[in-house]
């Protein structure tokens, strides 16, 4: 007998299986982030958050965007979670030298 | 990393600045991307394969200092993609026209396209009322008319300009405005391309008062809300008393209408101002005056732009060379006469050449300015220098005629001329046996005269013989010996005196047995100038010449005696060869020294200070001092009554003598071969401090006088 949203909530099996699969996903997680560097296991097997954290990547290099196990819906607030960008670029030179270099007239229009 | 671009590489390289930057810091894209309200962040979402599935505005995305921060993952979950793989590309934009607001145009009085209403910020206009049907299409009004007509139908259009074409290579489009006949709309699509102009905000005061019928529009404006003109510009200007003020005016009257008014004119200042370079060699221009405190003045997104500066006046200057002069400069001298001294190495085939100039003088100005360029006359060369001296090994034997060009930044001179350090003129260096860059001369005959063996002196006319090698002038006071063809002069009347006892020649006696000054038997022969002139000039007869030089007795090794220019030395043991049997003299030892390493002295004595007795006699002090080739300081009469030098090698000198106290006041009258000033040592006698050269080989002292005006 199929059971409602509100039924599921009561049911102890339901909540019993749903902690044990947050379990088995926040280990995942944890695997995870010691394969890419983003955790550092101590001599005494505690486990701290890399300061340089850098982004969650797969093997491949994918990044991967983790589901906070307590928030459906809701991103993982963790440095990992976060891809950062230096705002600073390659700037060119301009005036008078871009016009020598490169064609700057309208062409086809 | 290269970020990917549509640069080529060689561009790229070509173009791009060695350090990164935040765009926007100054300039045109000031301020930096996140920092204004246009700037948003577009993400497209895209599958593996890379086929689009949709865009939509990020909102997780931060900034922090110089930092870009992308929470892909809280962006994705908005839009409901929990799971799965995807692409996604950020895009970073800022509106610079257009925008999503939505307007509502109309036909009014048969002119289409006019804003009925829209987001009054954009517009300018007010929102009017509308309502739409159950398909959506818009009317005018709040509801539909309540007497069953039509109501008047209203287009929906975005507030956006359209791409109206783009390129075959997708890098170029033309971009069209709607029909919206809206001068905000218009305005906006102008700045797209048009300068952006920076006009003062107490300016638009200006511009009202500068037209009449603007200051009367503007005080109907302010003073009668009900005036047909106030009505209309009152909503525009969305006046309030006391708030909305005259530039406010000014400023919208020029954005509807003044700046396409022909008659109109915009402000260009505030009262004057004064600009001034911040410097005589700065192409910065510096604002004296400022505008008044509510001008918000330059900011940094005009950093890079252009600033027009229109009626600008000079109204004074200052003209200010970009040279200066040079205080200290003064017209390059010429080159002087100079020839090349050389000095061969013993054993060696080494030559050393050093520059002098034709006074004895060593040429070494020492600067970058004076050149000297070397061809040793071998096929050797030294390349360009400042060094005036060289020295080069020859790879043979033989004959060679070297050449220095002497080059400075106006003159420009070849010197061949060699001589050796005595001052013999050599036609070639030369290497070998039987040859030498020095003094030994050989020869096999002697000339002969019929005037040898006697004393000459000069007559007093047929013109001013010359005394010696060195060239001086004689006086009726110079003596010469001749011997073998050639006159020698007699350096000092000691030497003569001693010449005379040598050829036992008395002085003669009157009736009463006593001495007659000045007279000898045999006489001293009196000749013209020409006929002393037609004697070649030997080597001088000074003190040595009686235990060192040719002997007077004694045949002189000459073979080109004829040359009236030049004898050349006798070394002692070529004197003495020729003195035994009267054989030839050669000798190529190379040696140039009077004798074999005698050293003599030359003594220069300064002029007595003699303040008694006849003025005619009394004397003044002297500054002596040695020049070329062993300098020494000036001395006078207070610190030194003489100065000495000693030397081994016969050799042309410099000496030099100037008067003690102010300038004219005692005259120098020259150097003496007697401290009685009876014998000039030179005629003519040098000027004051003006060096005078003087071949020496003995011991020889020069008195220097100085007449006291006294």
């Amino acid at each position: 007998m199929p059971l409602t949203k509100e039924e599921l909530l009561k049911s102890e099996f339901y909540q019993k299986l749903k902690e044990q699969d947050r379990q088995t996903y926040l280990n995942e997680l944890e695997q995870r982030r010691k394969l890419s560097g983003g955790v550092v296991v101590t001599e005494n097997d505690q486990i701290i958050i890399n300061e340089a954290t850098p982004p969650l990547r797969n093997d491949a290099g994918v990044f991967i965007a983790v589901e906070d196990p307590f928030e459906e819906g809701k991103n993982l607030e963790e440095e990992d979670q976060l891809i950062k960008i230096s705002k600073k670029t390659t700037v060119y030179s301009t005036d008078p030298v871009w016009n020598d270099i490169l064609n700057r007239e309208f062409e086809e229009l | 990393m290269r970020i990917n671009t549509p640069l080529n590489d060689n561009d790229y390289r070509e173009l791009k600045k060695e350090s990164k930057e935040v765009l926007g810091a100054s300039g045109y894209l000031n301020p930096p991307f996140g920092q204004s309200t246009d700037d948003y962040v577009e993400v497209h979402l895209l599958d593996t394969d890379g086929n689009f599935l949709e865009k939509f505005n990020s909102i997780h995305t931060t900034f922090e200092d110089d930092t870009i921060i992308l929470n892909i993952g809280q962006d994705l979950r908005d839009r409901d993609y929990n799971r799965g793989e995807f692409q996604v590309r950020y895009h970073f934009v800022r509106k610079v026209a257009g925008g999503d607001d939505i307007v509502l145009t109309k036909t009014v009085s048969g002119q289409p396209n006019i804003i009925h209403s829209g987001n009054p910020a954009l517009t300018g206009v007010p929102m009017g009322q509308f309502h739409t049907d159950s398909e959506g299409n818009a009317f005018v009004g709040e509801n539909p008319p309540a007497n069953g007509q039509d109501a008047q139908p209203l287009d929906i259009k975005e507030w956006k300009f359209k791409i109206d074409e783009i390129s075959p290579s997708r890098t170029e489009v033309r971009i069209v405005p709607q029909l919206i006949n809206n001068s905000n709309y218009v305005k906006e699509f102008r700045g797209l391309i048009e300068p952006k102009r920076y006009i003062p905000e107490t300016a638009w005061t200006e511009y009202v008062n500068s037209y009449t019928d603007l200051k009367n529009a503007w005080n109907t404006i302010k003073r009668d809300a009900n005036s047909g003109l106030a009505k209309w510009w009152r909503p525009r200007l969305q006046f309030e008393d006391n708030v909305t003020k005259k530039a406010d005016f000014g400023k919208l009257h020029w954005e509807l209408f003044g700046q396409n008014a022909s008659n109109r004119n915009l402000p260009t200042q505030d009262g004057g101002g004064q600009i001034s370079w911040t410097g005589p060699d700065s192409s910065r221009l510096e604002f004296n005056v400022r505008r008044e405190v509510e001008d918000e003045g330059f900011k940094d997104f005009m950093i890079g732009s252009t600033i027009t500066i229109k009626k600008a006046y000079v109204v004074g200057y200052e003209t200010r060379p970009d040279t200066q002069e040079n205080s200290g400069y003064s017209a390059e001298d010429g080159i002087p006469e100079l020839y090349i001294q050389a000095v061969n190495v013993p054993d060696t085939k080494q030559v050393n050449f050093t520059m002098y100039t034709k006074d004895g003088e060593e040429f070494n100005p020492n600067t970058n300015g004076v050149q000297f360029y070397w061809e040793f006359g071998c096929g050797h060369i030294k390349e360009a220098s400042k060094d005036s001296t060289a020295s080069h090994n020859y790879d043979t034997e033989g004959s060679y005629a070297p050449t220095v060009y002497v080059m400075t930044p106006n003159f420009q001179d070849e010197v061949t001329e060699i001589r050796t350090p005595s001052g013999r003129v050599l036609d070639f260096v030369e290497l070998g046996e039987s040859t030498s860059t020095d003094e030994t001369d050989t020869t096999t005959e002697a000339g002969e005269s019929q005037l040898d063996g006697r004393i000459i002196k000069w007559e007093g006319d047929g013109g001013t013989p010359i005394k010696n090698l060195s060239g001086d002038q004689s006086t009726t006071n110079t003596r010469w010996f001749v011997q073998n063809g050639y006159r020698r002069w007699i350096t000092n009347g000691e030497n003569l005196q001693i010449l005379r006892d040598a050829l036992n020649i008395q002085q003669k006696v009157n009736v009463e047995g006593a001495s007659i000054p000045g007279s000898y038997i045999p006489t001293d022969i009196e000749l013209e100038g020409s006929t002393i002139n037609s004697l070649p000039i030997g080597p001088d007869l000074n003190d040595l010449s009686f235990t060192q030089g040719p002997f007077t007795t004694e045949q002189l090794p000459t073979e080109d005696m004829g040359e009236p220019v030049f004898l050349g030395f006798w070394p002692m043991q070529e004197v003495e060869e020729t003195s035994d049997d009267e054989t030839d003299g050669d000798d190529d030892s190379g040696d140039d020294s009077n004798s074999d390493g005698t050293e003599f002295t030359i003594k220069l004595f300064n002029s007595p200070i003699v303040t008694s007795g006849p003025l005619s006699e009394r004397t003044a002090g002297s500054f002596v001092k040695f020049g070329n080739p062993q300098s020494t300081a000036y001395e006078n009469t207070n610190d030194a009554v003489f100065l000495q030098q000693n030397f081994v090698t016969s050799q042309n000198i410099n000496i030099k003598a100037k008067p003690m106290g102010a300038d004219g006041v005692n005259i120098f009258v020259g150097f003496f071969d007697d401290p009685d000033f009876t014998q000039p040592s030179f005629s003519p006698q040098p000027d004051a401090d003006e060096a005078q050269q003087v071949f020496v080989n003995g011991n020889r002292n020069f008195y220097v006088k100085v007449q006291s005006d006294m």
